[in-house]
This record gives structure tokens, C-alpha cells and sequence, in this order.
């Protein structure tokens, strides 16, 4: 992967086919991860989310306790909010996953307002990633031989090749 | 009558409460380059605040990144961690 570099009203890169198909299968599993979460009607937004979440390490990361010291307050914060966020992240994803599907021979170009979902979603997959490794400390998992941690590594080059062109 | 009394008290006291904030705290997870775009972005802070504060995150382990009435802060709170930022509100 390169840098990403501004052409037009773009950001683009090159992946290899590799880059690709590992960038778009972690997307989807972000995906499947947040599905059983997303409300299927209108009526489900403001219901309890389903409580398996909780016992999910990089769900709990994804969604945090808003008040600290007030699980009541936290809980209820969460039934508010939890709908909303989980479709906003997916929404990202899918956005990240329309631009790697239109990439021609690796030519990887995201639109000016599709910026800020690709920087959600690379954060998202790297905050997950970090659960799932049970990694707390950046050096440790660049220290890391394994693949996970590679990827891990990788989604972080690609954020901050982005963001040091806005 | 002392129902309006009470209410009147009742009034009085929610407008004299404390404010809250919205607090962001450190993880090994977040770059300090995405942490300063995000608060740019979403506050409209110029980059010097931005990177003070991220900076405030990043070796005190926690910001105050904003001031103001709890919806206004559960607003807050809940941009920031559509970013991925590990965010809270409390009472200040």
C-alpha cells in the first residue's frame, strides 16, 4: 500500500489484490459483528439493546459506558443511542466497502465526503482488533509477530496517510 | 397553595446546577494525528487547542473537551465515540 495522495476532490491509493480482499473481509466482518444490533424498524430504536453485547470485550469498546460512576444512567444512555450509532457505523462501513468494490486494477479513490468514514471504520477495525489480540499497548502489538497484528498496524498506516492530508 | 412553590424551587434548582462535561480518555488504540482531526472537526477547535488537549488526553490520561448542559454533553459524548474516542460525561 502507498500513502494515500489528494488528486482531484479524492484521496487515492494503490492496494495490491491481497490489501484488497483483507481490507474489504475485515470491513464485513465489522459489519456481522454490529448486525445483531441494528434495529429493523422503527419501533426497535429506542428498545433495550440485546444484552449479549455486554459480555462482548470489543462491542463494550465500541459502545462505552457514557457515565462512569451510573450504570442506571449508562444504561439508559445506551438504549437512547446505541440504535442510532450502531446504523452510523455500519452506514460507514458500507461506504468503505462501495469504494474498495469500485477500485480499478487497485486504484483505490474516496470521495471528499467519504473521508470521515473511512476514518471511523479503520478506527472501529482497529479498536476491535486490539480487543480481540487483547493488545493494550501500541508497542506491544507492532512488537507483535502475528498476522492480526499486522493488520493492525497496517489499518493505522492507512488512517494516518489520510488524516495528514486533511 | 404550595404546589408552585415547590415547582418554582424545583425550577430554580435545575438552573443553578453544576455543569457537565464531556470527558475523553486515553487508549492505546487511538492515533494522537486522528484524535486532533476529530476534535478539530467535530468542535471546530483550531489545531493548536486540538493538539493541546489531545496532548492533555494522551499524558494525563483525560480531557474535559467540552463544557455545557448534560443533553448538550450527551450530544457530545456521543459524537466522540462515534469516533471510536473513549468518552463520558460527568457532573464538573
Amino acid at each position: 500500500m502507498l500513502a494515500f495522495s489528494r488528486r482531484d476532490s479524492t484521496l487515492q491509493t494503490l492496494f495490491d489484490s491481497d490489501e484488497l480482499t483483507v481490507l474489504g473481509m475485515l470491513v464485513g466482518e465489522l459489519i456481522e459483528l454490529l448486525s445483531p444490533l441494528c434495529p429493523h424498524t422503527n419501533d426497535e430504536i429506542f428498545t433495550e439493546p440485546p444484552p449479549f453485547w455486554r459480555q462482548d470485550p470489543a462491542l463494550n469498546r465500541l459502545f462505552p459506558d457514557a457515565y462512569r460512576d451510573d450504570e442506571a444512567a449508562s444504561a439508559e444512555f445506551s438504549r437512547y443511542t446505541m440504535a442510532d450509532q450502531t446504523l452510523a457505523k455500519t452506514d460507514a462501513a458500507n461506504l468503505v466497502l462501495t469504494d474498495l468494490g469500485d477500485a480499478d486494477d487497485g486504484l483505490v479513490s474516496v470521495p471528499l465526503d467519504h473521508i470521515e468514514a473511512w476514518l471511523i471504520t479503520l478506527t472501529n477495525l482497529r479498536l476491535v482488533l486490539a480487543e480481540r489480540m487483547g493488545v493494550d499497548n501500541i508497542a506491544e502489538a507492532n512488537s507483535m509477530d502475528h498476522p492480526t497484528a499486522a493488520v493492525y498496524t497496517w489499518c493505522g498506516l492507512i488512517l494516518d496517510s489520510m488524516v495528514q492530508l486533511l | 397553595m404550595t404546589t408552585p412553590l415547590i415547582d418554582e424551587r424545583t425550577h430554580v434548582a435545575t438552573k443553578t446546577l453544576p455543569p457537565w462535561a464531556t470527558i475523553v480518555w486515553n487508549d492505546e488504540v487511538n492515533l494522537m494525528s486522528y484524535v486532533t482531526h476529530v476534535f478539530m472537526k467535530y468542535f471546530g477547535y483550531p489545531r493548536p487547542k486540538a493538539e493541546e488537549l489531545m496532548l492533555q488526553v494522551h499524558r494525563q490520561g483525560r480531557a474535559t473537551v467540552s463544557w455545557g448542559g448534560r443533553e448538550q454533553m450527551e450530544r457530545d459524548a456521543t459524537a466522540m465515540q462515534s469516533y471510536g474516542l473513549w468518552a463520558s460525561l460527568e457532573r464538573t
